[in-house]
């Protein structure tokens, strides 16, 4: 009798808990959508803004956070798959566990430290100067390590029998690369894509001074132009506290960024899911 | 223990091999030797080191961690473990079916030339050539011929493994080993990969591990028992099973199944 009651109780603790947890997030939710909801509406979502924020809407905003996260995954998906094959395929034991820490450790900077270095080694040293491309590169070293690791984990997830039967067949080591290993983790290579994209959507401070900027940007014409995004705008809007209006939109800009950001999450989740490439019988 | 050898057409040829998995001493003083175009079936309890001796003639064993070997095994003549062999290529003679069927979630005519398509480069015409003629060979064609195009997966395990081994098949290996090929499988599948592993005979040299006495003595020329990781006895088929030399050996074949294979006897 008393283990029947120990054992709801603990249930009954385990699930305020995790209740604490979900409320706490949607009363973030929540909160967000109530202040910025009425900032909504067709035009603020396919007009440029003007007045400083306090008129208009966020087009280019959004636009410029699609260019530079793009410019990120384009630059970060090669590089990544390529650590993550070269890691698993070819280096040996001790090597693996020095480039793993140097991974777990590159995930760890900063996010203005990612800013600073990307303002002195792209925009200065290299001389992209303060542009899209800049933001680009950096916010691609940035997420380097959420895509790697998502790849690895897909790797690692494939029966060792898909690579002997491969092996047995007489294919060299780079064919098995290219026609098992690869192909069978699509949908770890993709999950980590969208959950690099979705962090690098969200990030102010590495691109804060290296590729954005407030005013007179639309979209940029070449590489060397800056853009702007919905978390430096809301960033800027944010320390206009006297105007209500612009405030608002600040809040406004906000959902918009949340349900972008979480139109990639739950993408990852779904493929990650749905879309196993290896079937069991 | 016999170190019977013999000396006609000896493809592969294994000298003092002693086998180290993770500091495990799994095979001993191995010396063994496989006849051309002779099917070889190897028996032996659990954990005797068949499997291991298996997949060291084409060194899948390689990549498993704590391998370490000694002795040498000829294929051909030549050292397969010695620096200037390249393993896609000796793989590519010495090929393998495992025990569990393993096909790619792509269609069966995908399957059946994955092992060509990329390493033989061959015109689109001859790659559906050898498929049909593969899948013939492996007993499948008549099974599939309408629904090349439709998933593997979806085949029943018997067909799956059958796909793999017309798969192996198409990359024309001059030795096949297998590995438990029908432990997966229900009894009819089994008979119908029997049946298929008895004509393989007549152009591949072929290697079985079975846990099956009945199968080895229905399907093997020669047989090899194992034991502890040592060659307890090896012999032409008839001679093992009537007269074993050796009282494990007796006990072995004896205590396992039900003396089918006795019964239906010798003439």
């Amino acid at each position: 009798m008393l283990r029947i009651i120990k054992d709801k109780l603990f249930v009954l603790l385990l699930a305020s808990i995790a209740l604490t947890g979900i409320l706490t997030l949607a009363t973030i939710f929540i909160f967000i959508f109530v202040k910025g909801l009425p900032a909504i509406d067709i035009e603020f979502l396919t007009t440029e803004s003007r007045d400083f924020g306090a008129q208009g809407g966020i087009l280019y905003q959004l636009l410029g956070s699609i260019i530079i996260i793009s410019g990120a995954g384009v630059v970060a998906l090669p590089i990544a798959l390529g650590t993550a094959v070269y890691q698993y395929e070819y280096i040996n034991p001790s090597l693996r566990r020095i480039s793993n820490l140097m991974i777990y450790a590159l995930n760890g900077v900063p996010s203005i430290i990612f800013g600073l270095f990307g303002l002195v080694f792209f925009a200065h040293n290299l001389g992209l100067g303060i542009s899209w491309l800049s933001g680009s590169l950096i916010l691609g070293t940035m997420i380097l390590p959420t895509i790697i690791v998502s790849i690895k984990e897909s790797f690692d997830s494939l029966p060792v029998i898909y690579k002997e039967s491969a092996w047995a067949l007489g294919l060299s080591r780079w064919q098995v690369i290219r026609s098992v290993l690869i192909p069978q983790s699509l949908s770890g290579i993709i999950t980590g894509l969208l959950l690099g994209l979705a962090r690098a959507g969200g990030e102010t401070a590495p691109i804060m001074f290296t590729a954005t900027c407030f005013s007179g940007v639309l979209l940029p014409h070449s590489f060397s132009e800056p853009v702007t995004t919905l978390p430096t705008h809301i960033l800027y809007l944010a320390q206009e506290a006297s105007n209500p209006v612009t405030l608002t939109n600040g809040w406004g800009a906000s959902v918009v960024l949340i349900i972008f950001i979480c139109i990639m999450s739950i993408s990852s989740m779904i493929i990650r899911t749905r879309f196993k490439t290896i079937v069991t019988r | 223990m016999s170190k019977k050898e013999l000396d006609i057409n000896q493809i592969i040829k294994i000298s003092d091999l002693n086998i180290w998995l993770n500091s495990s001493h799994v095979l001993k003083d191995i010396y063994l030797s496989f006849k051309e175009k002779m099917i070889t079936g190897i028996i032996g309890p659990s954990g005797g080191g068949k499997t291991t001796l298996l997949r060291s003639i084409n060194r899948i064993n390689d990549t498993t961690p704590g391998f370490k070997i000694k002795g040498s095994i000829l294929f051909e003549g030549k050292d397969i473990y010695s620096s200037t062999i390249i393993l896609h290529q000796l793989r590519q003679r010495i090929g393998m079916i495992f025990q569990k069927p393993c096909v790619l979630p792509r269609s069966i005519y995908e399957n059946v030339i994955f092992g060509i398509k990329m390493t033989k480069r061959k015109k689109k015409k001859v790659l559906k050539m050898i498929a049909e003629e593969k899948l013939m060979d492996a007993n499948l064609w008549d099974e599939v011929k309408d629904r090349l195009s439709h998933s593997a997966i979806g085949l029943s395990l018997g067909q799956q493994q059958r796909l793999c081994i017309a798969r192996a098949l198409a990359v024309e290996p001059k030795v096949i080993l297998m590995d438990e090929p029908t432990s997966s499988l229900d009894p009819i599948s089994s008979l119908a990969i029997e049946d298929m592993i008895l004509k393989l005979k007549e152009r591949y040299t072929v290697i079985v591990v079975t846990h099956n006495i009945n199968q080895a003595y229905k399907i093997s020329d020669y047989v090899v028992f194992i034991s502890d990781g040592r060659v307890i006895e090896n012999g032409i088929k008839e001679e093992f099973f009537n007269n074993p030399r050796d009282d494990a050996t007796q006990r072995y074949i004896c205590c396992s199944s039900n003396d089918y294979w006795r019964k239906k006897g010798l003439t």
